[in-house]
């Protein structure tokens, strides 16, 4: 439903980014946390990247691990930039053959959810969700990436 | 208890939004609303005073009043919505693009529990819709309907006692009678947007202009109010010695405290109708809380994420509700019958914070004119009164006059506080199963009507004891108004 909103574009794709106060009468008066049109929006400006390491040839486990491992090296990179007296830059050398494509589609995701309130661990814990379930469907993903490129 | 207890009214708590429109709009109006209304069209109205048609800006400090409106404004936006539920409704079923069909599996799962606990309600919805998770609004005076978003959608797949605690309390609103009255608060909303800037304007930019005319005036009237001679003023040091020390030692602090003395005198009208608003909020919680036997799922719901606004958007959005940490702290206050007191309570106390803030109000109005009077300037004051200022305070004349007016309505608040529970029984609604709870229940109520007419007591006891006051004063303050209008 809510991606045919955002397939059929227009004021019905805008009202999906909405957050109104709630009147009166409401459980709470601020709207809550809602970002699967984000999601949905970054999917749609990543998708060349979404479709490159779809079409590679690593296996889904290792897709997942080179997401992972992109979130944890920033999680790693965080930690030790903020221990005084020690260079950032002490990654394992395995690491560093991430996958680029991967990369750019953790990159705009993270920018559309940067526009929600969403918290930073959670956002990463977002990303991976949303990617573990593109790659999990990869002929669904295909056909969804082609819908959102004609209502573009 | 019983699943099906949103059905029983025996254990609700007063319903203070139709106490306060049944009890205290009125003399609010009468007290307060109509004197500020005349006054403003009085001085807009009056006859031209000579300086005003010397001034190209002479008119304008009429509008020094126009704050006086502001509570005027929002009580007349929320009876119209109020009067006119209808109009409500469709401004709501517009701006939220609700529809009434629920051809989507889950509307009916929601729908089916909805209507376990209250048949026949009319459920509205918009899926599409995320940020918005469920509020209720009025199908006219009678009739209300339940609004269904993404939200409680979202909710009911992940955590469904959280999606039910929600939609517990919009169903306690129903029972509770709040869907139409809620709507009274609506202008508070729409005007303190425009409230702050609105007395900012008037009271501080035209009074300083205001000041500053009249302090030209006073100082150099002898050489006129042409632009040369302004010019020529200004190129004086002694005049822009004597005028800057006027102007950010004298004008601008005394309109400071004066604004804020006028925002005070505004909110003072708010505040009832403020505290009813979250009290609703506060026994729909109480209500879905003890519904479920437990306060867990709904302090869940109320600890999940919510959209990031700036803050002034936070503070308007919270007119309507009260911050989620009182909401979760009410919650977790045990024994019930302590949290039932604390929520029977919270009205008659509002009264008295008003009244406190109407003082506090008067009292940096005093401060503002002995701020601005403190060197008696024999060309300022003549030129102005003709006679020296001797300033009398009037925030003790407040506490006077306030009390007269809030101690009866704290009287009848205390008696049907106390009386509740026979009201209710009257009603001939089921009171439940459970006598220990029916007798906590009473108990809680007759303690909190006679705590509130204690408050009564003692406001009449400061009346006499301090004031002096009679019977025969406390009707001629009553009439006073009607004498002087």
């Amino acid at each position: 439903m809510i991606l045919e909103a955002y397939l059929t574009g227009g004021e019905q794709r805008e009202a999906l980014f909405n957050a109104d106060v709630a009147p009166e009468g409401s459980f709470i008066p601020i709207g809550s946390l809602f970002i699967l049109p984000y999601v949905i929006s970054g999917i749609s400006l990543a998708s060349t990247f979404i479709l490159q390491f779809i079409g590679s040839t690593a296996t889904v486990n290792e897709a997942l691990s080179a997401i992972c491992n992109i979130l944890t090296i920033r999680e790693h990179a965080q930690k030790i930039t903020s221990l005084k007296d020690e260079k950032p830059d002490l990654l394992p050398v395995s690491h560093r053959e991430v996958n680029k494509s991967v990369k750019q589609v953790i990159s705009i995701l993270e920018g559309q959810l940067k526009k929600t309130s969403l918290p930073e661990d959670e956002r990463d814990l977002a990303v991976y969700r949303t990617l573990r379930s593109l790659l999990e469907q990869p002929e669904c993903t295909v056909e969804i990436i082609k819908q959102l490129r004609e209502s573009a | 208890m019983s699943v099906n207890s949103i059905k029983i009214r025996g254990l609700s708590l007063p319903p203070y939004l139709w106490v306060w429109l049944c009890i205290v709009l009125a003399p609010t109006v009468y007290r307060k609303l109509y004197p500020s209304i005349l006054t403003f069209i009085r001085a807009f109205t009056a006859p031209f005073f000579i300086w005003e048609a010397g001034h190209p800006i002479g008119y304008t400090q009429r509008l020094v009043h126009a704050h006086l409106l502001i509570p005027s404004l929002i009580i007349i936006i929320g009876f119209v919505f109020l009067a006119f539920p209808l109009l409500r409704k469709k401004h709501l079923e517009h701006k939220y693009g609700l529809q009434y069909s629920l051809n989507i599996p889950i509307l009916h799962e929601i729908s089916s529990f909805v209507h376990s606990h209250l048949p026949g309600i009319q459920i509205s919805s918009n899926l599409i819709r995320g940020d918005q998770i469920a509020f209720i609004y009025p199908q006219g005076f009678r009739k209300a309907s339940l609004a269904l978003f993404g939200g409680v959608a979202k909710k009911w797949r992940r955590d469904v006692e959280s999606a039910q605690a929600i939609l517990l309390h919009e169903l306690a609103h129903i029972k509770n009678g709040d869907a139409l009255v809620t709507g009274a608060g609506s202008g508070i909303r729409i005007l303190l947007n425009y409230s702050l800037a609105i007395i900012f304007a008037t009271t501080i930019i035209l009074q300083v202009t205001g000041d500053i005319v009249n302090f030209y005036d006073s100082n150099w009237a002898p050489y006129g109010f042409t632009p040369v001679t302004i010019i020529t003023s200004f190129l004086n040091v002694k005049f822009m010695e004597t005028f800057v020390t006027f102007l950010f030692f004298d004008s601008v602090p005394s309109s400071l405290i004066e604004a804020t003395s006028n925002l005070l005198s505004d909110a003072v009208v708010i505040i009832p109708l403020l505290m009813a608003i979250w009290y609703a909020e506060l026994v729909a919680d109480h209500t879905a809380a003890t519904i479920q036997g437990t306060s867990e799922p709904l302090i869940r719901a109320l600890s999940m994420p919510s959209a990031n606004l700036s803050r002034w958007r936070w503070l308007l959005a919270h007119v309507s509700h009260p911050p989620n940490r009182l909401r979760i702290w009410s919650l977790r206050i045990n024994p019930i019958s302590n949290r039932m007191m604390f929520l029977v309570l919270l009205f008659p106390m509002a009264l008295i914070v008003a009244m406190l803030v109407y003082v506090l109000g008067g009292a940096l109005f005093d401060l503002s004119m002995i701020w601005f009077h403190r060197h008696f300037n024999p060309v300022w004051d003549s030129a102005s009164t003709g006679v020296s200022i001797e300033y009398v305070a009037t925030w003790p004349n407040m506490i006077y006059i306030d009390s007269i007016f809030i101690t009866p309505q704290l009287v009848v608040i205390g008696i049907f506080i106390m009386l509740w529970p026979f009201i209710v029984k009257l009603w001939n609604c089921p009171l439940g199963e459970n006598d220990e709870e029916i007798s906590r229940w009473r108990r809680v109520h007759v303690i909190g009507g006679l705590i509130t007419l204690a408050l009564a007591f003692l406001l009449i006891a400061v009346l006499i004891v301090i004031y002096g006051c009679t019977w025969s004063d406390f009707i001629h303050m009553w009439t006073f108004n009607l004498t002087q209008n």
